[in-house]
This record gives structure tokens, C-alpha cells and sequence, in this order.
């Protein structure tokens, strides 16, 4: 039987995490579908990440980032869970995103000049699309720092990496997504020569 | 001064650069058009993303939310490792389920009750009366040290009703409208009547609340000091304080006495009680 006085402290335990932890969860479960691309996969995913959470909440140092902490037990979830089986797909090597910036660099953003107005006119599901053809390292450091709002640091702590290492992603990255934004808008007729600056 | 790579860029329009690498950045932009033109862009596509964060997460099911804290509820109670330490009373309790244990310790204890039922049969000498106030403030000092634990938890008041009826309270249990969580009840013996016990916890602070029924206090089964007693004769409420414990507060609810302690003021335990409902 559970003492009156620990069924006390549990609830009021249980509140306390509900307080800090969930309002998280559109945040986790957004990047479990950028990680799994399956909505069963991902709820089971930042389900399991509450649980593990829930019962190390009291290790959990108060005033601290609630968020990251939640984002790097889903991390660590996700690869026990995924990676182990091989059903998500593998890391892909550093030289080959390298060889993926150079080709999209080349390709679109030489002849490209897009102001605010293009992207203000760019779909919300074509940004979408472009997150998602990212390669995972590159997508996953624009989720952190732009979608989430994760310092250099704190993205740094996360994925493992020297935090040159992140700013030299993003940056990367971001080129990438204009490049792919530019051309989605090409693609629905946007004009971009109209909207040359000079 | 010319800046060292173009990741510097996105780095200063994220605030990231070191107060000389931003000085840099700035005088090569204050230069050159074409690094004005991919500062731009850059932003442009960063500006997008965190203006629309919230839009460009794929949104969580509906039911996903309920079903974590509905995971939750289930593992609060199965979790030791958030349980802060178990008693002694509760180390006792194991120990003595083991059926090795059990049985010696059964025979036992049936010899020294036996024993004792005699001595006092001897001594033929009536307990004195059980005593609502000094019952509550012991009661609740035993809740809050773990001594006195609950043997139902729940907040369901059916439910609660059902297990006070099966364990023989007679008389109908009140609910007091109270910003506070119901935890779950005990009942205790005292003679030959059972006595309603419930616990509340608002935020972290404990309550607790004994019952009485009017014939037991007719009958002299359970007893008032007197300064509960005048107050409940006028039909007041009582209300003192106790250096080191905490707030009593005694009211009548119809045809029953209830003896609520906390260890909040008694501003603060007012505060909990819709005293319009009592």
C-alpha cells in the first residue's frame, strides 16, 4: 500500500512535470515526424520520451532548459529504438552532404535574388517539403535552432558536435532551403527576375 | 577587414559571434554588395522559419496529449524511484506479507492480544473517550509522518461511500466543496463504532478531515473540549491554531462533526473551503 503522505508527493510530482514537460509536445512530436515520417512511430515516440522523462524528472535541474532536456531524451529514444533495427534511415556521411550543398549551391542560389516578398509568398507545405529533403544532419540543426529556438549551444550539447560545427550547418542548410524555395517558387510561376534588387 | 567564412553570416544574424567577429562582419558588409545580397537572403529564409515555427510543426493528434498523462497516472503510482523513501511502517508491512514471516508473527501477536485482553479485563477499567480535536491533530501529525496511511485511494466519492459502508461507518460521510485534491480514506475503530477518515492534498500542503456522527457524541462514544463545544452549540465554526502543528477547524454539518486539519494559517485554510456549501 502507498502511503497517504508519497500518494501527496507523487501527484504533486506528476503536476509539477505536467506543468514544465508538456506544453513540449507539439514541438517533440513534430521533430519525431522530421526523424520517423510515421504518425504512430512519433506518438509512440514522444510517448515513451514522457515516460523516461517523468521518472528521471526529479534528476531534473529546475530553471534549466525543460526543452532541450526533452528533446535529447527523445534523441536518445529514437536511436535505441530506430536506429538498433535499422528501420530509420542511416547517417549519412558528412562528405556527402558536403557534395549535396556544393551541387544545390551551384545549381540555385548563384542566379537567385529573393527578397522578403518571395519568401512571405512561399507555401507553408513547400517549406515543408524542403525541411524534409534536407539531409537529416542539416535538417536537424534548422529544427533545433529556427523551428525551436535553441541557442548554438545548446543544438551543440545536442547533436554531439563543436558548436563551429552547427553554425557552419545552419548556414548551410538555410542556403539550401532558399536555393529550394526559389525554385518551388519558380515552379508556381513567381517571377524571380521581376524581383531582382538591381 | 574581410570576414573569415560565410557561416559567419548566419552566425551574426543569430547573435553568435564573438563582439570582434561581428565588428568584422560588419565593415565587410559595409563593403561589399554581393555579401549585403546573401546576408539577405539568408535572413529572408530564417526569418520565414521562425516566424512560422509554429505553423511548420506537424501537428501532435488530438488524443495524444491525454493519452501521455493518462500514461502518467498509471506509472505514478507503480514508480519507486520517485517514491522519496519507504517507511518504516511500510518496510514493516513487506516484511511481514512474506508467508515465512507471516505465520510466526500471526501467533505471536494473537498470544500478547490475548494477554493483553485479559489484563484489561482484569483492570475492568472504559478507555476514556475518544476526543475529536486531539484525535485530529494526532491523526494528522501520523498522516503526514506516514504512520497512518490511507486504505483506499481515490477521489471517486462513490466509490469512497461504498468502502466506508463495507467497512461499517454507519452514518452518511459529507464532502466538503475544498480546493483540494481527495486523496483517499481510512477507517478507524474506536469501541464499537467506525469513524470516517479522509485525506486532501492542495498544492503541498496536507489535509486532513475526520467525521463524527451527532449520536456518537450523544451517546458519549466520542467527546468535544469545550471550546469546540460552545462554538458548535452556536453553530459556529472553530477555528485555532496550534504552535508546531497547524489550523483546526471544526464545523457541523447536519447530523455530522467534522474536524479538518492542515498546516496552513488560518487565513490560508479559510481560503480552501467554500464555507457558503458547508
Amino acid at each position: 500500500m502507498i502511503l497517504a503522505t508519497d500518494a501527496i508527493a507523487l501527484e504533486a510530482y506528476r503536476k509539477d512535470f505536467e506543468t514544465e514537460a508538456i506544453p513540449h509536445m507539439s514541438a517533440l512530436y513534430n521533430f519525431a515526424m522530421r526523424l520517423t515520417h510515421d504518425a504512430d512511430d512519433s506518438a509512440d515516440l514522444v510517448q515513451e520520451t514522457y515516460l523516461k522523462a517523468y521518472r528521471f524528472f526529479n534528476k531534473f535541474e529546475r530553471g534549466t532548459n525543460c526543452k532541450a532536456w526533452l528533446f535529447r531524451i527523445l534523441k536518445n529514444s529514437f536511436i535505441n529504438r530506430f536506429r538498433k533495427t535499422s528501420q530509420a534511415p542511416s547517417t549519412v556521411e558528412y562528405d556527402v552532404i558536403e557534395e549535396f550543398y556544393e551541387t544545390v549551391r551551384d545549381s540555385s542560389i548563384e542566379t537567385s535574388v529573393l527578397d522578403e516578398q518571395l519568401f512571405a509568398q512561399t507555401l507553408d507545405d513547400d517549406i515543408s517539403s524542403a525541411l524534409d529533403a534536407l539531409p537529416e544532419e542539416f535538417r536537424t540543426v534548422v529544427i533545433l535552432c529556427d523551428i525551436e529556438g535553441f541557442t548554438y549551444q545548446e543544438a551543440a550539447e545536442f547533436t554531439d558536435c563543436p558548436v563551429g560545427t552547427i553554425r557552419s550547418r545552419l548556414h548551410r542548410a538555410r542556403r539550401i532551403l532558399a536555393g529550394q524555395l526559389a525554385s518551388y517558387a519558380q515552379a508556381r510561376g513567381f517571377s524571380i527576375d521581376e524581383d531582382r534588387s538591381n | 577587414m574581410a570576414i573569415h567564412s560565410a557561416d559567419q553570416l548566419s552566425a551574426y544574424l543569430d547573435g553568435e559571434l564573438s563582439e570582434q567577429e561581428r565588428a568584422e562582419v560588419e565593415s565587410s558588409l559595409a563593403e561589399n554588395v554581393s555579401l549585403r545580397r546573401e546576408v539577405d537572403l539568408i535572413n529572408g529564409v530564417r526569418s520565414t522559419l521562425k516566424t512560422r515555427a509554429n505553423r511548420l510543426r506537424i501537428a501532435a493528434p488530438e488524443t495524444l496529449e491525454q493519452s501521455i498523462k493518462l500514461a502518467l497516472q498509471e506509472v505514478v503510482f507503480q514508480s519507486p524511484s520517485v517514491v522519496p523513501k519507504v517507511s518504516f511502517v511500510q518496510k514493516f508491512v513487506q516484511l511481514v506479507s512474506r508467508p515465512l514471516i507471516a505465520i510466526p508473527t500471526a501467533l505471536a501477536l494473537a498470544l500478547v492480544v490475548t494477554l493483553s485482553v485479559m489484563v484489561v479485563q482484569r483492570g475492568a477499567r472504559p478507555n476514556p473517550a475518544f476526543e475529536v480535536s486531539s484525535a485530529s491533530y494526532r491523526n494528522y501529525q501520523s498522516v503526514v509522518r506516514g504512520d497512518l496511511t490511507t486504505e483506499i485511494e481515490s477521489s471517486d466519492i462513490p466509490t469512497l461511500r461504498k468502502y466506508f459502508r463495507d467497512q461499517g461507518v454507519t452514518y452518511q460521510v459529507f464532502f466538503p466543496q475544498i480546493q483540494a485534491q481527495l486523496v483517499g480514506a481510512l477507517v478507524s475503530k474506536e469501541g464499537a463504532k467506525s469513524y470516517a477518515h479522509l485525506v486532501y492534498k492542495a498544492g503541498s500542503h496536507l489535509v486532513y478531515l475526520l467525521e463524527v456522527d451527532e449520536t456518537s457524541l450523544a451517546d458519549g462514544s466520542v467527546a468535544i473540549d469545550e471550546a469546540v463545544a460552545g462554538d458548535v452549540a452556536l453553530s459556529r465554526w472553530h477555528w485555532e491554531e496550534k504552535e508546531g502543528i497547524g489550523t483546526l477547524f471544526v464545523w457541523k454539518s447536519n447530523s455530522i462533526m467534522c474536524s479538518a486539519v492542515s498546516d496552513l494559517p488560518t487565513q490560508e485554510f479559510s481560503a480552501l473551503f467554500s464555507l457558503e456549501t458547508l
